[in-house]
């Protein structure tokens, strides 16, 4: 059997033991309740829009916002032409996406190893394609989920004719980018959680690491911004999304790479440390 | 008192496969065994560890073990609690990585699973079944882990889940499983597959007695199939199953062998002695005067030629007789002559038995140093 065999059994699993458990269906419905808070935030939206405001207003409006915080005019006017409550989901999505995989992913090892179940796993497969199904079938899961709470809001757009000037087929285009858009990201997230995950022999131990963890880039991040420091930004991997966002495809290209290597690289340095530790 | 070490030399006889017995592995009971590793070694000796120390920290858990246990047999771990048993057995199943010294199992590291899986099986102690999993479902992801196709894998979880009589339990909930169950499914998935090497760890712990006779005839079936290396606290349990064992003491191998040689069996005989008959003065049944019943026996005992010594408890009435295995004189002989010798001087038997019984063998050689 293959490695990559492997990988793909264990992440099945791992997809089916995270549906299946209450944590999973808890994250279903709070995704749900997301959507649910995005379909108002829309109704909001077009009261906002029947307040006198031209669509071209309306438009400026979003380019300006949108260049202010990408610091970037080519972005933020091509931002601009995508429906406006669109793009408040992904930013929700995105900055959701670690807390949704801290929520996820604290126990997929640590859990295992607190009641050593993960015995089991270990004379079957190897401890880097335990590791890596772990972190593939996590990530599937918070993918799903997203897209759950993307598709829904589509439809609430669509069914609600809240998408200004765009239409169905332009609606549907920069949902699919936008949700397109959170992988990348979520993948960091995922291998960061299950390293940690990996190091924690109790889960509850394993989620306040994770949150302090995460909290701490966060901060990271907020420092670099304030004080113009750009390398302390690119700790945190949401920050990513200039890039992914971007019209230009090496832009793109860059920022998935970028947060798929940083997925890779704590995928593997989670394998080192687990290959070499006692279960 | 420091304890003895005894490092009983392997004998001719330890190599227990019978000639013309299936080589572990194969296709058995129409079980279809998952294809082997490709690069499978024939290992005369199923595990080997020499001179293995592990360490938590600054404790010592093994220090300097060496064994070997030769392939198809069934081999005991034994030990008080604390001896290093579960570590050495965990060690051997590649979930502790050794500190020191050198593991190999059907000639391989024990992490190299690639090799390894579906020729070792493991029932760990204390590892929780995955709660949410059904047991079928959990079952078929072991074998099909192990190298099993899907239709395979199935019917070789159905055959596991048969032979450790828990049919019925295929759609259940591993979290709603009772102790006794869920520890039958364990072993099951340990047995998926068919391995060469199987480990079990405290296999009936925490068993009803009924439970425990249960699971101990299920390994006593797998004897001659596969080797089995099991780690027990129940002395009683491993003498009826195991071929050979290992005593460990605070870390340290005290004594190996057959069970025959750890216990004596070839070289020791014990008699017990009944109590006086009712209505006959005590005193004199007892070894309490030199012309009561029991001394004249033990005499008339001593006196045989093939005993070489004679050793009487009087707190535990018992008779111990040693002597030197070899041409017509076995275990057998010295019993027969022996009670002849008594009951021809009227002394009452209650019971006799070849060996000291390896409880009180693990007692003699852990005995307390603290």
């Amino acid at each position: 059997m293959t490695a990559l065999n492997e990988v793909g059994l264990i992440a099945s699993r791992e997809i089916r033991k995270n549906l299946r458990s209450v944590k999973g269906l808890v994250m279903v419905i709070l995704s749900l309740l997301g959507a649910i808070a995005v379909a108002l935030l829309l109704v909001k939206l077009r009261k906002f829009n029947e307040m006198d405001m031209s669509a071209e207003q309306l438009r400026a409006g979003q380019e300006f916002v949108l260049s202010k915080k990408y610091d970037d005019e080519q972005l933020g006017k091509y931002l601009a032409g995508a429906p406006a409550v669109l793009t408040s989901l992904m930013f929700m999505t995105i900055w959701l996406s670690p807390l949704l995989v801290a929520a996820l992913g604290f126990d997929g090892i640590s859990g295992e190893l607190q009641h050593r179940s993960v015995r089991y796993w270990m004379v079957r497969a190897r401890r880097g394609s335990y590791f890596a199904g772990k972190v593939i079938g996590l990530w599937t899961v918070v993918a799903a989920i997203t897209l759950v709470m993307h598709v829904l809001i589509w439809i609430v757009t669509l069914i609600q004719g809240g998408t200004g000037t765009a239409g169905a087929s332009e609606t549907l285009s920069w949902g699919v980018h936008f949700y397109l858009v959170t992988l990348p990201i979520s993948a960091a997230w995922c291998g960061i959680a299950t390293l940690i995950s990996s190091r924690c022999r109790s889960p509850i131990f394993a989620i306040f690491v994770t949150s302090a963890i995460f909290a701490a880039l966060w901060v990271v991040y907020i420092v670099g911004e304030v004080a113009q420091v750009k390398a302390l930004t690119f700790l945190y991997p949401n920050s990513y999304d200039a890039w992914l966002l971007s019209p230009r495809i090496d832009r793109v290209a860059l920022g998935a790479f970028v947060c798929f290597a940083i997925s890779a690289f704590t995928t593997g340095l989670g394998t080192f440390f687990f290959t070499r530790s006692d279960v | 008192m420091s304890p003895e070490t005894t490092a009983l030399a392997p004998t001719e006889d330890e190599n227990l496969v019978p000639p013309g017995e299936k080589p572990p592995g194969d296709k058995v009971d129409g079980v279809a065994a998952p294809p082997k590793a490709k690069k499978k070694k024939i290992a005369e000796a199923a595990v080997r560890m020499k001179h293995v120390t592990k360490k938590f920290g600054s404790k010592l858990a093994v220090d300097d073990l060496s064994l070997e246990i030769r392939a198809g047999r069934v081999y005991g771990l034994i030990g008080p609690n604390g001896a290093g048993k579960t570590t050495t057995f965990s060690m051997l199943a590649g979930y502790l990585q050794p500190t020191q010294g050198e593991i190999e199992v059907l000639g391989f590291g024990p992490h190299q699973v690639t090799e390894l899986k579906s020729r070792v099986g493991v029932l760990p102690q204390d590892a929780m079944l995955p709660p949410l999993d059904k047991v079928g479902e959990f079952l078929i992801h072991m074998a099909r882990l192990q190298g099993s196709a899907r239709d395979q894998a199935e019917s070789s979880a159905r055959a596991v889940l048969e032979e450790v009589d828990g049919r019925d339990w295929w759609n259940q909930r591993c979290s709603s499983l009772s102790h006794g169950m869920a520890k039958r499914v364990q072993l099951a998935q340990a047995l998926i597959g068919d391995p060469e090497v199987v480990l079990l760890d405290e296999p009936t712990g925490g068993l009803d007695p009924r439970s425990a006779y249960e699971v101990r005839q299920i390994v006593k079936n797998r004897k001659g199939r596969c080797t089995l290396i099991v780690s027990s606290h129940n002395l009683q349990e491993l003498e009826e199953i195991c071929d050979g064992a290992a005593i460990l003491d605070r870390g340290k191998l005290v004594a190996s062998g057959t069970i025959a040689q750890l216990t004596g069996a070839s070289e020791e005989v014990h008699i017990k002695l009944g109590r006086a008959p009712r209505g006959m003065d005590a005193s004199a049944y007892r070894a309490v005067s030199a012309d009561s019943i029991v001394s004249r026996g033990i005499q008339r005992v001593r006196d045989l030629p093939v005993v070489k010594r004679a050793e009487y408890d009087d707190e535990k009435n018992e008779l111990a007789l040693y002597f030197e295995r070899g041409g017509d004189v076995d275990a057998e002989t010295v019993i027969g002559q022996a009670l002849w010798a008594l009951l021809q001087e009227q002394v009452r038997i209650s019971g006799v038995t070849k060996g000291r019984g390896l409880e009180r063998r693990v007692m003699d050689l852990t005995d307390e140093e603290d």
